[in-house]
């Protein structure tokens, strides 16, 4: 009895990877138009703006998700064989870096040109979002008159009370990259160190972790991008609403450069086999309907002006971002790295 | 011998042996590059700190689960508690809880902002720096989780062999009582081989673990050759520091080498007398019930019920059938390419003496995940550049990526990774089948095929069954390497937790780490049972 069972197992086992295999090979749909995308942006996001291009131009999105870094790795080696036709991805050090590789090719559309600002743009990439890393601080522990610029968190005012995430997250390597931009290497290392003096607890978790240390009592102050407080804010969960209740939201350094801003963006690949797929999916990002769904669905700012906000981001207010900065201080991402190594911020 | 035939097997052991260490040339050549004095710097500072951190994971980890894995494998086996029998099944759970899900699950609970901490200051009314809890996130808290989903791994070798030492039964009524003295002066060392095969089990996992490490900000070798890779896009650094990973590795495996030479272990084997547990009496049996099944609690049952708890909370998604056939999918077929060539193996040692590359491929245990991915990915995406080079010189025509986008390379990752596990437990087992039973069916007049069939395939039918299901479970908790060298559209169970979660979708992710427990469990109990049938 106990040798039928098995000889049951193996049989089911072998009948189950000869339908799982044949599946790949014999019932592949090559019939239908498709765009693959190497994204590193997260699932829950970009899976409705892609179902709404699918749908509006029949054309299948397939995506590959993975940390920037690596896909841009992975691109490296796949060289022209390669299958992926966009480059997704956060951060304009990411868009940059993938760019300075020679691995994005260089696109001609009105589009694309008409939708997104200059200044947003390259020939090889496209900002497809704003977002801003704006400081998120204790309603109940912090003074708001004591808010003022991201240099203003190396102050020992902020002893103990500052949260960070890891230096090796790529928002805060931009953000250093902007500060040796707008000062230099010299008071960037010292103003990394007088921070790390202010930490609370060693950099750690992401994001959302630092809000809700905040909530939770860990700390006082952070710096991190605008739209986990959105999402927070408007989550099924109650706790993370609860949490988001107890912090603010505070765009520094207004009455200089403006507040940090990012982008998320995307650009077509150098060796794409279906390049024009690739630049529809990109224009369709760009257009009024995507850009409403990135301010709906993960509250990030569109990339231009008339497009309507979420409920959210109008209750956030306007503020002085510094866009222009932008292209400038990708430059800097790598030195910015090693300064915060060898000051404190791990 | 059949020279000709000896000839055709010994080239196709050598060509799998070739193929299989590739990628680790591969990535030794590669850290031959030379590095720029500024770099070498940074390197030479986070090596200390590398080397530091391992060193205390590694010594801690082995000592606790030794600890904890040994003395509760002695207490099921020589005392008569109450569930006793149940429990001995419960210590081997923990196997299916990877370290990164232990890590992200305990992490949430002993936190700062998490339940328990938030529940104490609440009670007594404490805030933050008034009260003193331990960091999670640190190498203590790293220490902890590991010790307690590894353990099992020592506990399994030293049940079976307390099991089979018989001699034990013997000794006992000799000394008297004193089970304290038995322990220490003979049990321990009498099953000092599976204590030595136990530890290095646990080491090879310890210095391997990247998912762990890296979600508690721990900075050891893998998290460091993940950062020198992807974020400097360093490739020298890396493959320098994954060389580097790699002696340390042998190391172990050459100490471990060392305290296993002198000792020859005879296993009195023709008595089949199991040893009689001791009854205990009064209430001691109930501590002894509570210390036993403490490392299930914390191991699996605090985890899967954490997780439970988030499953009730999340959505779930869909797409995790997908993940389940993708994970299922190459773990069946890497466990089936790992017992075959285990099988090739063990007949060529066997019928043509030992020959040294069958130890050597066994190597890919001792890599971790992290570091075999990038030889891999490097080896793979190198054979489709010459195919396509090729095809497009003969044919004007490129094929594309037929083995870097396809499962084959992970498919090649796993089997090269796990063979250790496949091939020791086919060849301990065909090792047991003396040449004599050969003779006398040659004698008998049968052939090799009647030989194979109806005499060495029942015998070794057990350990084939276990070392499947061994390679299976391994290749279902995967992490790095899936991570590093998956496919288009291919999430398996494990990245697709490991995604979730590090993207602080915590409660999404339960779902899919539920799943990949379940699965496993039902393949440990499975495992336990061919053991015990054995």
């Amino acid at each position: 009895m106990k040798s039928t069972l098995q000889k049951v197992l193996i049989i089911g086992i072998i009948v189950f990877l000869i339908y799982s295999l044949s599946k790949d090979i014999f019932f592949k749909d090559d019939s239908t138009q498709f765009v693959n995308v190497y994204s590193s942006r997260k699932e829950e996001l970009t899976k409705e703006i892609f179902y709404k291009f699918t749908k509006k131009t029949g054309i299948k999105v397939n995506v590959l998700t993975d940390d920037a870094k690596k896909l841009i790795k992975r691109l490296e080696r796949e060289d022209y064989l390669t299958d992926a036709d966009v480059f997704l991805s956060s951060d304009v050090g990411n868009l940059q870096l993938v760019s300075d590789n020679n691995l994005l090719e260089e696109i001609d559309s009105e589009i694309l040109k008409k939708n997104v600002p200059d200044h947003l743009r390259t020939n090889q990439w496209f900002a497809l979002s704003k977002r801003v890393r704006a400081i998120i601080y204790s309603k109940e522990r912090v003074d708001y008159n004591n808010l003022k610029t991201y240099e203003d968190l190396a102050s020992k005012r902020w002893y103990k009370r500052l949260l960070l995430r890891s230096s090796s997250n790529i928002y805060n390597q931009s953000l250093i990259a902007s500060m040796i931009g707008k000062h230099n290497a010299t008071k960037s290392a010292k103003w990394i160190k007088a921070m790390s003096k202010n930490l609370a607890r060693p950099p750690q978790g992401g994001d959302t972790d630092q809000i809700n240390a905040i909530a939770s009592g860990e700390g006082d102050i952070t710096v991190v991008n605008s739209y986990y407080l959105g999402r927070m804010i408007n989550s099924d969960n109650e706790e993370d609403v609860n949490n988001a209740k107890k912090v603010g939201i505070f765009f520094p350094n207004q009455k200089y450069s403006g507040a940090h801003v990012n982008i998320s963006g995307a650009g077509v690949t150098k060796h794409s086999k279906r390049k024009e797929n690739a630049i529809k999916l990109i224009e369709f990002l760009t257009s009024d309907e995507a850009q409403k769904i990135y301010s709906k669905v993960n509250y990030e700012y569109p990339i231009r002006d008339g497009i309507k906000l979420s409920e959210t981001l109008e209750n956030w207010g306007e503020f002085k971002g510094n866009e222009k900065a932008i292209k400038e201080f990708t430059k800097y991402n790598k030195l910015a790295e090693e300064i915060a190594l060898n000051n404190g911020w791990n | 011998m059949n020279n000709s035939k000896s000839f055709f097997y010994s080239s196709a052991i050598f060509v799998i042996f070739l193929l299989l260490i590739t990628p680790l040339i591969i990535l030794i050549f590669q850290s031959f590059t030379p590095i720029d004095t500024g770099t070498q710097k940074f390197l030479i500072d986070i090596l200390h700190k590398y080397i530091f951190n391992s060193l205390v994971l590694l010594v801690f980890v082995v000592f606790f689960t030794l600890l904890i894995g040994v003395t509760s494998a002695w207490m099921v086996t020589i005392y008569d508690f109450p569930l006793k029998e149940i429990i001995s099944y419960l210590l081997l759970l923990p196997l299916a809880v990877p370290a990164y899900i232990a890590s992200f699950v305990y992490t949430d609970i002993l936190e700062f902002a998490g339940p328990l901490q938030s529940s104490i200051r609440n009670h007594f009314d404490l805030y933050k720096g008034e009260y003193y809890f331990p960091q999670i996130r640190s190498l203590g808290g790293a220490i902890f989780i590991m010790t307690f989903v590894f353990y099992p791994y020592v506990y399994i070798v030293c049940k079976i062999a307390f099991e089979k030492s018989n001699c034990l039964l013997d000794v006992s009524k000799v000394m008297g009582k004193n089970y304290f003295n038995i322990f220490i002066k003979i049990a321990i060392p009498s099953i000092r081989p599976a204590i030595i095969a136990g530890s290095s089990l646990v080491a090879m996992e310890t210095l391997a673990d990247f998912g762990a490490v890296k979600y508690l900000d721990i900075q050891t070798f893998t998290t460091g050759i993940y950062r020198s890779w992807y974020l400097s896009n360093d490739f020298s650094t890396s493959s320098k520091l994954s060389l580097i990973l790699l002696i340390f590795v042998l190391c172990v495996l050459m100490i471990e080498k060392f305290f296993r030479k002198n000792k020859t272990y005879t296993l009195i084997n023709n008595t089949q007398k199991n040893i009689k547990a001791v009854k205990i009496e009064g209430n001691k049996k109930y501590l002894i019930t509570i210390l036993c099944i403490t490392p299930f609690l914390v191991g699996f049952l605090i985890p899967v019920i954490r997780l439970l708890m988030f499953s009730l909370e999340s959505n779930f998604d869909s797409r995790s059938f997908e993940y389940l056939n993708n994970s299922l999918k190459v773990s069946i077929l890497a466990s089936f390419v790992a017992l075959f060539i285990a099988i090739i193996f063990s007949y060529y040692n066997r019928n043509y003496g030992k020959h040294i590359i069958t130890k050597l491929s066994c190597i890919g245990y001792a890599v971790p995940g992290s570091v075999l991915a990038i030889g891999v990915l490097i080896m793979f995406t190198g054979a489709d550049h010459i195919i396509n080079g090729i095809s497009q010189t003969l044919f004007d025509k490129t094929v594309g990526l037929i083995f870097s986008g396809s499962i084959f390379a992970l498919i090649f990752a796993y089997v090269f990774r796990f063979l250790a596990v496949s091939f020791n437990n086919v060849d301990s087992s065909m090792i047991k089948i003396r040449k004599e039973i050969d003779l006398s069916a040659y004698l008998l007049g049968k052939n090799k095929n009647f030989i194979l069939r109806n005499i060495h395939i029942p015998l070794i039918k057990s350990s084939s069954i276990i070392a499947f299901l061994l390679v299976f479970v391994e290749s279902m908790k995967e992490l790095p390497a899936t991570l590093i060298i998956r496919p288009f559209n291919f999430e398996t169970l494990a990245t697709a937790t490991y995604q979730l979660a590090s993207d602080e979708r915590l409660r999404d992710s339960a779902n899919t780490s539920l799943i990949m427990i379940f699965i496993s469990l039902c393949a440990i109990l499975a495992l336990s049972k061919q053991i015990k049938n054995k």
